[in-house]
């Protein structure tokens, strides 16, 4: 069934392909595989995407982008629609510039994850690559920028309708597991999860909203913004635990979207007195909504404790500093200090060190790479070894291999190894 | 009377060594002349095709766009955006220059944000060309370089120029100037070894009627790894009204230009 559905997809990303090239449509063709060395699981997916970027006039423009992904598991949709809008440029005044419709907003400076960039959520991915921060679930909404002089411009974003996060059932039903287990001091295992969500009433007249304010700051790039939302990812808030006499037990768990702000501060420039060195800095303080897990556990012998914990309860930070630079031989570094990952929030949030090297062959065809992640709240790594190849200009083959280290609870830990083989063409 | 005849020739001797004194250009009036030539207040409009050699000889060709404007009275008013048209993989990847290259923004449009490109950054190579992004930077003005007559012959200058700045990757640049437009014909680019690296050869110039030199035609070749890109401007329009603002981070994350 599955090698149907494989040559059914690479039949319609060759056909489709093909249309593509006739008409004004510009796009990708991808196929991917990967090996996991922990649990012997083999993934794999093609994915096409498309896009097609008209004039509708002078000041109107018309963007769609469309991805028909296949993937042996977690795909969030065989068929994404990554952005469709209409954007005005100085159409409704010379100094305003807009779009509207589905969009994928990015801010933020940081070369790797940055903590300001909140407004799309994101598919499920446990990859750590470049590719998997840029990948993201559209929003329905208005995003409208006034240039108010040369050097700066005020953005506002108006979303009244509310999307989360993408984690498959299984992911979201493990971690939950864990949590509960650690909170109410049972067996995570024998846990079978029940979960009921209630999104938030977010609507016309109660939007998520946002501004952010760009500019410059001396000879520094900065922007400042405030984001008025709901955090992505649902947290519980009422949980009822059932336990029986072998060891097995029964949650229900109640989740919700807590209500958040999120005031942003990002920067990139040079570093004065060490030259060629660019550094790119992005601060998030989150102000979330107080919000707590109340925790029922009914025991075998008929007995029930109460037990409240604490999700959400103070402002907390998450943060991402580095440097790039490129020496002499072409060999390129980029280290970046990070203070939370994207699936981190609140008390879990921890410090990480990104590091990325680059070491281009002469003719640029080659390019070996170093990803490396560490823990530096329990020392635990992932390092990621590999090359990108340019057999074409619109050609591009990766193989990489990841290990990783430290305890198999610990934050990167639990990883495992892997080796990642990906063909793109571009057209 | 043989008195006289010493006297005359004394004198044509003096006034002729006074004369070439006189015309003889330094290395830095060169520079400034070249600079004249292309200092006009104006703004420009630049269509054409690039053709990238690999070192096996393969080519591929790339259309692009170019917005430039002058300011002889002050260079860090001096500013381009240098866009690729096509092939799809470079479509729309953007380059901002501005205050004579100082600061340079690159957009890549699947990133969706514009990148601050400084310091030792604009050594690397710009989207598959073997220029590197300082390479497209500024012109050779003797602010930028200690330069010095080497030789001279009817048609041409030539110029050592050694950078002022330490954070480059050329010890030194030979320029061949024409004598007549004053325009460079060739520049050959030497590495930190004093090795030979580069070349730039300016193939095909079109005068202006102000006086000033367009470019049209040129070869930028990498000798290290055998590549080449080629630049032939298709059209070029001068005088192009642009608006205040057009040179800007919000120009280059435009659909179109």
């Amino acid at each position: 069934m599955n090698a149907t559905k494989s040559f059914l997809t690479v039949v319609l990303v060759l056909v489709l392909s093909s249309i593509a090239l006739a008409a004004d449509i510009y796009g990708e063709a991808r196929g991917y595989t990967s090996y996991s060395f922990a649990d012997g699981d083999l993934d794999y997916g093609t994915s096409l995407r498309l896009k097609y970027n008209p004039s509708l006039s002078d000041k109107y423009y018309l963007f769609a982008d469309l991805t028909l992904k296949y993937q042996d598991e977690n795909n969030f949709s065989p068929v994404r629609l990554n952005e469709l809008y209409v954007q005005g440029i100085g159409a409704i005044s010379e100094d305003i510039d807009f779009k509207i419709g589905y969009l994928h907003l990015t801010w933020g400076a940081s070369d790797a994850f940055s903590p300001v960039d909140n407004v799309n959520p994101r598919p499920f991915n446990q990859s750590i690559s470049g590719d998997v921060f840029d990948d993201k679930i559209p929003i329905l909404g208005l995003d409208v920028e006034w240039y108010m002089n040369p050097t700066w411009s005020l953005e506002f974003v108006y979303q009244p309708e509310f999307r989360s996060n993408f984690t498959p059932d299984y992911v979201e039903k493990l971690l939950l597991g864990y949590q509960l287990a650690a909170a109410a001091k049972i067996n995570p295992s024998p846990m079978d999860i029940q979960i009921s969500k209630i999104e938030p009433d977010v609507s016309f007249t109660n939007p998520i909203w946002g501004l952010r304010a760009r500019g410059k700051v001396g000879s520094v790039d900065a922007a400042f913004s405030f984001l008025k939302g709901y955090y992505l990812s649902a947290y519980p808030y009422n949980t009822d635990i059932t336990t029986w006499d072998d060891g097995s037990s029964l949650a229900d768990v109640e989740m919700g979207y807590p209500e958040r702000s999120v005031l942003g501060m990002e920067f990139q420039g040079e570093i004065p007195g060490i030259a060629g060195v660019t550094f790119r800095a992005d601060f998030a303080l989150f102000m979330p909504q107080k919000w707590t897990n109340h925790i029922t556990t009914h025991q075998p012998d008929g007995t029930t404790s109460f037990t409240m914990v604490d999700v959400f309860d103070e402002l907390y930070w998450k943060v991402s500093v580095g440097a790039d630079y490129t020496a002499g031989d072409k060999t390129y570094y980029n280290l970046i200090y990070m203070l939370g990952n994207p699936y981190e929030e609140g008390n879990n949030v921890s410090p990480y060190l990104f590091l990325r090297l680059e070491k281009p062959s002469p003719n640029d065809k080659w390019k070996p790479f170093l990803n490396s992640i560490l823990s530096l709240e329990d020392g635990s790594m992932i390092n990621i070894i590999g090359t990108d190849y340019k057999p074409k200009d619109n050609w591009l083959v990766s193989l990489s291999y990841s290990i990783s280290s430290g305890a198999p609870t610990s934050k990167l830990g639990m990883t495992g190894d892997s080796i990642s083989f990906s063909v793109k063409y571009v057209f | 009377m043989k008195k006289n005849i010493l006297r005359i020739v004394l004198c044509a001797v003096l006034c002729l060594v006074t004369y070439w004194s006189a015309f003889a250009l330094t290395a830095d009036e060169i520079l400034d002349k070249i600079e004249a030539k292309r200092s006009i207040n104006t703004t420009q409009k630049s269509i054409g095709k690039m053709t990238l050699t690999d070192e096996k000889g393969k080519q591929e060709i790339r259309d692009l766009v170019m917005y430039s404007v002058d300011d002889s009275e002050n260079t860090q008013n001096r500013a381009f955006i240098f866009r690729f048209l096509s092939p799809a993989e470079v479509k729309n990847v953007t380059m901002l220059s501005l205050k004579d290259g100082e600061e340079i923004y690159l957009y890549m449009p699947a990133f969706k944000k514009v990148r601050r490109i400084a310091g030792s950054s604009k050594k690397e190579k710009f989207a598959g060309t073997n220029f590197s992004f300082g390479d497209f930077g500024g012109g050779y003005t003797k602010d930028d370089y200690e330069s010095s007559l080497v030789s001279e012959d009817e048609q041409t200058y030539v110029l050592d120029l050694k950078p002022n700045d330490t954070d480059t990757d050329y010890s030194k640049l030979t320029m061949t100037v024409d004598k007549e437009k004053f325009y460079f014909k060739k520049i050959e680019f030497f590495d930190l070894e004093g090795n030979p690296w580069k070349v730039l050869d300016i193939q095909e110039v079109k005068e202006e009627t102000d006086g000033s030199i367009t470019i049209m035609k040129l070869t930028f070749t990498d000798l290290k790894d055998n590549t080449k890109s080629f630049l032939q401007m298709e059209s070029v329009e001068k005088g192009v009204n642009l608006a205040k603002d057009f040179f800007s981070v919000r120009t280059i994350q435009r659909p179109q230009l």
